[in-house]
């Protein structure tokens, strides 16, 4: 993909998704710009994996539409949505068990036409970046989950995404392991260019490695800005963390 | 004498471990249990009777192509159409396909048998000790081996293999990643197609002719195989192909004369008694289940 082709924003305009009458999303106004990295916060029961899954094409819409560069992906599939360039990760990683770590990362690396001896060059640049080529020829299968995790982050970076949808990426690893995950959030977007989208409840995550933070509570979105922004924000201590001193 | 039928069922057991694989890539695949796949066979058979003229090469060479393009045909015109639908479709679309294939053979080559000329340098015997080994044997054996290891070799090192490999344990994620499905499945069909057609010509070796009906029983042998073996599972097919055929033959030379005509019968019992020990197969696949 040539750098003039890649997409610079993921919007949404009012999308709403409704089930049976609930609104688990309601009129939200999301923005991800490329090359920031952008947390999507609330609490339980919020919609952020409700929005996550309906932009990234898993849930269809109520209303609303979802814009990537100057496409309208409103109401596309997962795989064609991923092909252009908005690519997730999942919280069960869904890694591919069977094969090893690095044949994981060279499948992303054959969507971008690299194979034979340049894919698996460019897997193993992939796996040092994200500090697991020791593991490249270990049966994914086998690993911890905390590497398991970096193997699914790997493996959607290798298709080289404009967009890069993180879906709570920290949960079960422990103090360590998070905080080296954050630096590598940060790395990747860096390295890459890429846009992230990182839903994460680890709130020393978000505010250590998010320039931009939306926040939602019940559906709606409740705040909009930077971190510093946010900590201070009546709305979001009254919904989030007022709720979770309580 | 046991040890003679051993190696007997040696042989038929490659055979079926052979056929049971190229049902089992295919279901892997795309979860589809295709009953057509023995028409493949069947094909295979009536292109040897067509090519019996040609030199060994030509129609070793011209029976894989008939065969490859009869199972791209099957995936592109019966079951790419109803891919997504269920499990219980695809199945029934299959068992239609074959009743198809079946008649249309019965109306191009008749409803007689059709003679296949003998192939007289497979039936030379070796010698070995008490054994008699037959270089059809050898050759189904030494076959089965190679086309195993080739397909092993080709799904842990080629791109294609990897990304086979990733459609049989997750297809939805396979294609997320970018994994072009068509592509894959239609390689799953030659690959399959390929190994019918190896099949057709190993199991004809040894007959004396060739039927509308040909591949019927044998499709329902490497069916249970794959099921024994462990649906999903590459090698549990195998295993299961192979434990079929060995176990059929064994039965077949071992049952007192007026049993056997319920060689069948005991199969199946056996088959029945394995499912109940093992619900999910020998070799089970993650997910997998019968």
């Amino acid at each position: 993909m040539v750098e003039s082709d890649r997409s610079d924003q993921l919007v949404t305009h009012g999308l709403s998704v409704h089930f049976d009458g609930v609104k688990a999303v309601d009129d939200v106004d999301l923005e991800v710009q490329r090359g920031r990295i952008t947390g999507l916060i609330g609490p339980n029961g919020a919609g952020k994996s409700t929005l996550f899954n309906a932009v990234s094409g898993f849930v269809p819409l109520t209303a609303g539409r979802v814009v990537l560069g100057d496409k309208d992906i409103t109401g596309w599939s997962p795989t064609r949505i991923s092909q252009h360039g908005l690519v997730r990760s999942f919280q069960d990683t869904r890694i591919f068990k069977t094969l090893t770590v690095l044949e994981n990362v060279e499948l992303g690396a054959m969507n971008q036409g690299l194979n034979g001896a340049k894919g698996r060059d460019f897997a193993y640049g992939i796996l040092e970046l994200l500090n697991i080529k020791h593991l490249a020829l270990e049966s994914a299968g086998n690993v911890a989950l905390g590497d398991e995790r970096r193997a699914g982050i790997a493996r959607a970076v290798a298709t080289k995404p404009d967009m890069l949808l993180l879906d709570e990426p920290a949960a079960g690893l422990d103090e360590d392991e998070t905080a080296e995950l954050s630096l590598t959030i940060v790395d990747l977007c860096r390295e890459l260019g890429c846009g992230v989208l990182l839903v994460e409840h680890d709130m020393s995550v978000i505010f250590g490695v998010c320039e931009w933070i939306h926040v939602m509570d019940s559906g709606k979105t409740i705040a909009v800005g930077t971190p510093q922004e946010i900590r201070t924000n009546p709305a979001v201590i009254e919904a989030y963390f007022g709720k979770e001193r309580s | 004498m046991y040890l003679q039928y051993v190696v007997d069922a040696i042989g038929t057991g490659s055979l079926y471990a052979l056929m049971t694989l190229g049902l089992a890539l295919v279901f892997s695949v795309m979860g589809l249990m295709n009953f057509a796949y023995g028409q493949l066979v069947m094909i295979g058979g009536f292109s040897i009777i067509m090519l019996r003229q040609q030199p060994w090469w030509a129609i070793i060479l011209g029976t894989i192509l008939v065969v490859v393009i009869a199972s791209l045909l099957m995936e592109r015109l019966a079951f790419r159409p109803v891919r997504a639908a269920t499990a219980m479709t695809m199945l029934i679309t299959s068992f239609a396909l074959a009743q198809f294939l079946q008649q249309a053979a019965r109306v191009a080559f008749g409803a007689n048998p059709r003679p296949l000329e003998q192939f007289s340098e497979l039936s030379v015997q070796y010698v070995v000790g008490d054994l008699f080994i037959s270089r059809q044997t050898i050759i189904t054996v030494v076959v089965a081996i190679s086309i195993m290891l080739a397909l092993t070799l080709l799904l842990k090192k080629t791109n294609i293999g990897i990304q086979l490999r990733a459609s049989t344990e997750d297809v939805d994620m396979a294609r997320l990643v970018g994994i072009k499905s068509n592509r894959v499945i239609a390689s799953a069909f030659v690959i399959s197609g390929v190994i019918a057609a190896i099949v057709s010509m190993l199991f004809f070796a040894t007959r004396t002719n060739v039927s509308w009906s040909s591949g019927e029983s044998i499709v329902l042998i490497a069916f249970v195989g794959a099921v024994i073996g462990g649906l999903g599972s590459m090698v549990g097919a195998a295993l299961g192909g192979f434990l079929m055929g060995f176990a059929y033959t064994l039965l077949n030379a071992l049952l007192p004369l007026e049993l056997r005509v319920f060689a069948d019968a005991f199969l199946y019992t056996i088959v029945i008694v394995v499912l109940l020990i093992r619900p999910s197969g020998l070799i089970a696949a993650k997910g997998a289940r019968v």
